[in-house]
């Protein structure tokens, strides 16, 4: 029987490595590793208290040799009681998921699509709020804002393995002592998004060994998009669409390029009404009466606040616009405007079945 | 009729004519572009078939204009009462907390129950006003509702809602982009609600301030002498507040919050010659109402040409500061007096209290290093997982440490060189500059890194610096006008960070991080930079401190005693404008700590300038680096800045401490 042993270099606060090892030489600190002076089971040592992991043994290094015999019994005595513990804790399994944590919402769905479930994410209520699907386990670990997750609980939930995005700036440095840290950025994206989030999806389904999961994704988001296009098609001409999302009763996110929805937009043939600046996320903060094009549909994102349900239901203004006046307004259910493959094959198929899907 | 008097019969209606062909022109532009009023009768006969141009001047242009001018009017009105009544030439609408107050309500509503959001908003926006008010009035009752303890307990509050409200949009910050557009101030109308809301209620408030105009003239009085004429000073002084403070929450609940119109209108108003509260009462209003037209007219014809969201909030303060500023030159200590910086009956302490003071800051280090918040408990860490912690831990405590000591010292000099317990690094824009600084620096380089950031920081707030020491030696460090230029100043700033707040762009909750005084991005470069100006501050400040003691005798006797007072004044005024620099740049404007520490070490009887410094600065770092493991421990997982934490903590001491006086 085998277990995992990582290694925690108690000087330098960071993983020092990590090796499996036969059972029976836990209980010989000095010949695991040099400079293992102490050895103790069950929770990070960097985090007195934090949940004991299920298969893994911490090593802390000092970076001092120890010479003193009588220490040294003395250790050996507590290590040989923590392997006895040991021996209670189930071994691990090959094929065990990797315990990756995500910092931004879009790498936590771009995980989730290659099947694996992250254990801890930043913002989890949010998340749960906003990005909706695809749905978190229940035991997925909060670890506060994305700005600035708390290090003590992302310890605690012992990650192998820490994404986080460059448009947090300094953070990847900061976590590096806590899990080897992989930054990938989707947003702001320069040009398109979705292509983005398939090359980040690519890079990390070689990071993780998930090539099989990653093929089955792509193929489901092109064969979502190709469905939609052959929908949008039935038309003569070019579809022109506007789709906006209540902020306020006066205010709305009107999205095109650079988001995740203009992506689908190009490869399913529809044309965007709004040809104004967006900002790096792919929308513009506008006031309802600047959406002065007409337009085939005027697509409505939920979550609608309270405040916009009175302008829906027709008020002078919105009864005028247009797009109001000339085309169809439908309702769509919340999609995350940031997020990466999931969230566009979802955005495909809300799009084919709530607006495109006449007769 | 005196040359004088004539002018003031004469000035306002010019100039309040200037003021109103350029809203007019600036409206006729505006309306061309929209496509005149053509189609508008045909359009009021049958709305259904109007062209969509036709609706949106009907529904949106109009409307639009209307409110600006009313809402602008209001705040000009209560601006006017406030200034009155606390004697304070910087009052304003926002200095007594009603408009944190609302703000706050509304997003405690929007969380809370997002469905009475539309039945309950103005209410609710009331309703935080007043408590604001009430809780501002109740700090300052025990004293007679003496101006200086209103204008700082109000001042407390806004900084105490504020500190909350922006708790709130780091934690919720998806849930409240509706508040973060309405708190900027965006006029965007799209019927005719929000005037048949305002314009009944204004009406009611205008009524009942003309009926109050007798106790409001002779405010200036004392109460002693006022009492000889018949009239009760602590009760008219209720009363017209209550009004004012019924004028704001109507405005704000209504169109958000705007500011800078309710302090500047009434200062133009009275610079422009209108002395008595009768010809105040009739031209700050209009002065208001087209101070805030032509802001919103200007910011309706660049909306064209700019990309996103203009707030028009924040660019009231972009057109009335420098209206302001070009005004204030003219000012010859026409104005009341400042209050004094003596807020404190505490008989005088020195080496005992210092000691005390600095022998448990360790201790306070130690609790904050070593008692932690793990995910299942609290818990005393061992030395050895302390150790291990400390290469992320251990920097936060120190730059912590350090501001704190940087704004004691910072906050000690403001307020003893300019006479004004509301003085404080924030207050006088220095804060704000350095935000500017590297919001600016964001924007141009959206990856820049924390030495790009940190040049460009320093550079914004030695700007500031800069212009505040011209100006100031201009008008010779008057202290009211060095303060009404700061407020100026940081309004403009205001409205930079108020501009990327509704621009939409997530890196407006890093902004936001900062902006709330988070100690997470330090390291130690950093640490090593706020020790080298904390170890170039401190000693000076101390070194120098007899010169503030000279400067309190007067300039005359200063002088007398072989002290030149200007430049004197000027080298302290740098010296804490470094402090706030540099403390700014490491965790964010703090301001209530370098507003409050001089008052606590005041409190606690150390008065002379060099006890107040070393007593401030001790404060300082006390009370951040308790902030700092509050906010770090208090919401696990989630951290809360370290400035917002101070706000929370300090806040209720501090009120505790003002009602007990």
């Amino acid at each position: 029987m085998k277990v995992k042993a990582t290694f925690i270099d108690f000087a330098l606060a960071r993983n020092a490595g990590e090796r499996e090892m036969p059972e029976g030489q836990i209980g010989l600190p000095a010949e695991v590793h040099p400079n293992c002076t102490v050895s103790r089971g069950g929770g990070h040592p960097l985090v007195p208290g934090a949940p004991a992991s299920r298969e893994r043994l911490y090593c802390c290094m000092t970076g001092i040799p120890q010479a003193r015999v009588s220490m040294r019994r003395r250790l050996r005595t507590v290590a040989v009681a923590l392997a006895a513990v040991l021996l209670l804790v189930p071994p691990a399994r090959a094929g065990d998921p990797p315990r990756v944590a995500a910092i931004t919402w879009d790498l936590t769905e771009t995980l989730m699509a290659l099947g694996v479930a992250p254990v801890a994410v930043a913002n989890l209520r949010g998340y749960r709020e906003w990005v909706v699907a695809p749905e978190l386990p229940a035991d997925t670990v909060d670890i506060g804002l994305r700005f600035a997750p708390s290090l003590t609980t992302l310890a605690a939930s012992d990650p192998d393995l820490i994404l986080t995005s460059r448009f947090l700036r300094d953070l990847p440095e900061r976590l590096k002592p806590i899990a080897p840290v992989e930054a990938l950025t989707i947003y702001p994206a320069d040009g398109d998004p979705l292509a983005r989030a398939i090359e980040v999806t690519r890079t990390l389904a070689n990071r993780l060994d998930r090539r099989d999961a990653f093929a089955d994704v792509t193929a489901r988001l092109e064969r979502q998009i190709r469905h939609l296009a052959a929908k949008v098609a039935d038309r003569e001409r070019p579809d022109q669409v506007y789709l906006v999302q209540f902020q306020d009763a006066d205010h709305v996110r009107v999205y095109a390029q650079g988001s995740l929805f203009q992506s689908v937009f190009d490869r399913a043939g529809i044309e965007n009404a709004w040809d104004g600046a967006t900002n790096g996320w792919g929308f513009a903060l506008i006031p309802l009466a600047q959406l002065t094009a007409s337009a085939d549909h005027l697509i409505v994102l939920e979550p609608v606040p309270t405040a916009a349900a009175g302008v829906l239901d027709g008020s002078p203004i919105w009864q005028a616009l247009p797009a109001v006046r000339s085309g169809q307004v439908h309702r769509l259910p919340a999609v995350w405007g940031a997020g990466g493959v999931l969230s566009a094959i979802r955005f495909a198929r809300l799009l084919a079945r709530h607006v495109y899907d006449r007769r | 009729m005196t040359a004088a008097s004539r002018r003031a019969q004469i000035l306002p209606p010019a100039w309040g004519l200037l003021l109103a062909v350029a809203t007019l022109v600036a409206t006729g532009a505006n309306l061309h572009t929209l496509g005149g009023l053509g189609g508008f009768w045909p359009a009021l006969e049958r709305p259904a078939s109007a062209s969509y141009e036709t609706v949106k001047l009907l529904y949106g242009f109009a409307p639009r204009l209307a409110v600006s001018f009313v809402a602008g009017a209001g705040l000009a009105a209560a601006g006017t009462v406030m200034q009155q009544v606390l004697r304070n030439p910087i009052a304003s609408p926002m200095t007594l907390g009603v408009a944190a107050g609302a703000q706050l309500a509304l997003s405690l509503l929007t969380l809370l129950a997002p469905e009475l959001l539309t039945s309950l908003r103005e209410p609710a926006a009331m309703l935080g006003g007043a408590l604001a008010l009430a809780l501002v009035l109740a700090l300052g009752w025990r004293r007679q509702l003496d101006p200086a303890t209103v204008v700082l307990a109000g001042l407390v509050i806004s900084l105490y809602l504020g500190a909350v409200n922006a708790g709130l949009l780091l934690l919720f910050q998806h849930d409240l982009n509706a508040v973060l557009i309405w708190g900027s101030g965006v006029l965007t109308q799209h019927d005719w609600r929000e005037l048949t809301f305002l314009l009944p209620r204004l009406a009611a408030g205008l009524l009942a301030l003309t009926l109050l105009q007798r106790p409001l003239g002779v405010m200036t009085l004392d109460d002693g002498s006022a009492h000889g004429l018949g009239l009760n000073l602590p009760r008219a002084r209720v009363l017209s507040l209550a009004v004012a403070v019924y004028l704001t929450a109507c405005v704000v609940s209504a169109v958000g919050v705007v500011a800078f119109i309710g302090l500047a209108a009434p200062a133009l108003a009275r610079l422009l010659g209108a002395w008595r509260m009768r010809q105040r009462l009739l031209w700050a209003p209009v002065l208001g109402g087209l101070l805030l037209t032509l802001a919103d007219q200007l910011v309706q014809g660049l909306s064209g040409v700019l990309p996103g969201l203009l707030p028009t909030g924040a660019l009231t303060a972009l057109v009335g500061a420098p209206i302001m500023l070009w005004l204030l030159r003219g000012l010859h200590a026409r104005t009341p007096s400042g209050q004094g910086a003596q807020f404190t009956t505490a008989p005088s302490a020195g080496r005992p209290v210092l000691g005390l003071i600095w022998l448990g800051l360790p201790l306070v280090c130690l609790l904050a290093m070593t008692v932690v918040h793990a995910p299942d408990g609290w818990l005393v860490q061992a030395p050895g997982a302390v150790l291990a912690q400390a290469p992320w831990r251990l920097p936060r405590v120190l730059s912590a440490a350090g501001a704190g000591l940087l704004l004691g010292v910072a906050g000690t000099l403001l307020q003893r060189l300019l006479h004004n317990p509301m003085a404080s690094p924030e207050s006088l824009g220095l804060s704000g500059g350095a935000l500017t600084g590297v919001v600016i620096a964001t924007f141009l380089q959206p990856g820049a890194g924390h030495p790009l950031l940190l040049g460009a920081g320093t550079l914004g707030a030695l700007a500031v610096v800069g212009g505040l020491m011209v100006f100031a030696q201009r008008t010779g460090y008057a202290p009211e006008r060095v303060l009404l230029v700061g407020i100026a100043l940081k309004a403009v700033f205001d409205a930079v960070v108020g501009l990327v707040a509704v621009s939409g762009t997530p890196f407006w909750v890093a902004l936001l991080q900062w902006i709330s005084g988070s100690t997470y991005g330090t390291d130690w470069a950093t640490v090593a930079g706020t020790a080298g100006a904390a170890a170039v501050v401190l000693p000076l400040a101390v070194l120098l401190a007899r010169w503030i003691d000279l400067l309190t005798l007067g300039d005359a006797q200063a002088q007398a005693r072989g002290l030149a007072a200007g430049t004197a004044r000027g080298l302290l005024l740098l010296l804490a404008a470094l402090a706030t620099a540099a403390a700014t740049l490491l965790v964010g404007p703090l301001s209530f700590v370098g507003l409050m520490a001089p008052h606590l070490a005041s409190m606690l009887g150390l008065r002379r300038p060099r006890a107040q410094i070393l007593g401030a600065s001790g404060l300082g770092v006390g009370l951040l680096v308790l902030a700092d493991w509050v906010g770090r421990a208090v919401l696990l997982p989630y951290e809360l800045p370290a400035g917002l934490a101070a706000c929370l903590i300090g806040g209720v001491y501090f009120m505790w401490l003002l009602r007990r006086l």
